[in-house]
């Protein structure tokens, strides 16, 4: 359409906007040759281009950044002894109830009968040479002392209601706990709600707690677990652990994509130690 | 996207997304928010999000979120605000005229003046507009039509009390 004093306004909307050709622009510049009282719209109408206030900033960047590598938390970096992480964890899992957290966990304490079968675990002189153990033999301890180990549970009353709406599953967290080959809790894709769990292989160094003897193994059936964002790492543990037991096993670390509130470890070999978690058998959760 | 393209996202694009949203809403912590959480949400997706759409889906999510914000607050104070400065706007004499833009830009109904935001802040084509703002292409060119007449005819009655 030609310009014309109706519609020279779309025009020169179009001209600031840079939508006008080269042969509109120079009809536009005619056009205003012949009517000059409205260059001084067109001034105007440039006005109207906002420019962005560079002052405006958003300060804190780096609180929106990731981690540009996958890592490994190590609890026990600072928590030696599976007694105060327990004793931390139930701490805990009390305040996580009582905030009434949507994603509510109930664990249970026991004790066993023969207790001090139970903590022959630490004992250092069962492992003094922990790289020239086999698998096999592993196991076999494992087993024995898996199946001579009796729980009983403390009758502890935990909220009815909790209880019934929850699943309850009982474990025997010492299955595995010495030996347990590395289960990584990797934390993922939190859109989802549910847990994903992914078999991979991974090549894990592993620091036995008892000993301090370094062994490096390729871990198979190592089992990846997506958790949902729990925002803090106490959370995440609490998931993680019971998440371990549920699957039989023991979790050692938790690869962690999103932020490491302990060391950094760039390298692709992770550095995981052995968790005991003695004293707690009995958990429930509610999906 | 890998993990170092998203910080690099989180370089490039933070102030950019959060100019846009603060102006739009005219409020500093909700915009903080707002932008947080749009970066929360690209980093869920960062997997599925390729680099070069990065921006474009920052813009989109953080728009979206500001307009669920908006719908959960029913801003009535907001709304008041904006009257407050319209007045404001006429009954003083405005010399600065980048000011009383943006105090007319305040004036605008917010699809407009997202618009103009989005075009004149980042450069995006109508078309990019309108696929962050769930209009076509013809639409956002009439809304920014609209606007700058809007706004400029607030810069003529300025001129007159002038």
């Amino acid at each position: 359409m030609k310009i014309n004093i109706n519609n020279y306004e779309a025009w020169m909307i179009d001209y600031i906007e840079g939508n006008l050709s080269a042969a509109d622009e120079k009809e536009l510049s005619e056009f205003l040759t012949f009517h000059p009282e409205l260059k001084a719209e067109l001034d105007l109408f440039s006005q109207t281009k906002l420019e962005p206030d560079t002052t405006i900033i958003f300060a804190n960047k780096q609180s929106l950044k990731k981690a540009e590598g996958g890592r490994v938390i190590t609890m026990f970096s600072w928590v030696k002894y599976s007694a105060a992480v327990a004793a931390v964890m139930m701490l805990f899992v009390g305040v996580r109830m009582y905030n009434g957290s949507k994603q509510q966990m109930v664990i249970q304490p026991y004790h066993y009968e023969n207790s001090s079968e139970a903590f022959a675990f630490d004992r250092p002189a069962d492992h003094v040479n922990e790289t020239a153990v086999s698998n096999d033999v592993k196991m076999n301890k494992q087993n024995y002392f898996a199946g001579n180990t009796k729980l009983v549970k403390n009758k502890i009353p935990a909220s009815s209601n909790e209880v019934k709406e929850s699943i309850k599953r009982e474990i025997n967290p010492i299955q595995n706990i010495e030996y347990a080959k590395a289960k990584s809790i990797k934390v993922k894709d939190y859109s989802n709600e549910q847990l994903q769990l992914n078999p991979i292989v991974i090549e894990e160094e592993v620091y036995f707690a008892s000993n301090e003897v370094k062994q490096t193994t390729t871990v198979k059936n190592v089992t990846d677990i997506s958790l949902n964002d729990n925002k803090t790492v106490v959370d995440w543990w609490i998931d993680a652990v019971a998440i371990g037991g549920e699957l039989g096993g023991v979790v050692e670390g938790v690869r962690d994509y999103d932020f490491n509130p302990f060391e950094k470890k760039e390298s692709a070999i992770t550095k995981t130690r052995n968790i005991n978690i003695l004293g707690f058998s009995y958990y429930s959760r509610k999906k | 996207m890998t993990p170092k393209e998203y910080n690099e996202t989180v370089d490039v694009w933070a102030d950019g997304v959060y100019r846009f949203i603060r102006k739009s809403l005219r409020s500093d912590d909700d915009a903080q928010d707002i932008v947080q959480n749009a970066f929360e949400i690209l980093w869920k997706n960062h997997e599925n999000v390729q680099f070069e759409k990065a921006k474009s889906y920052l813009f989109s999510t953080a728009y979206h979120n500001m307009i669920d914000h908006i719908r959960k607050r029913k801003r009535m104070d907001y709304v008041e605000e904006i009257d407050e400065a319209a007045k404001g706007g006429t009954s003083e004499v405005q010399v600065d005229v980048k000011e009383a833009i943006e105090k007319a830009l305040q004036l605008l109904p917010d699809v407009q003046k997202n618009c103009v935001l989005l075009r004149d802040y980042e450069g995006y084509s109508y078309e990019e507009i309108g696929e962050m703002l769930n209009l076509n292409e013809s639409q956002v060119k009439v809304y920014i039509f609209r606007a700058r007449k809007t706004l400029k005819e607030y810069l003529v009655s300025i001129h007159h009390l002038i």
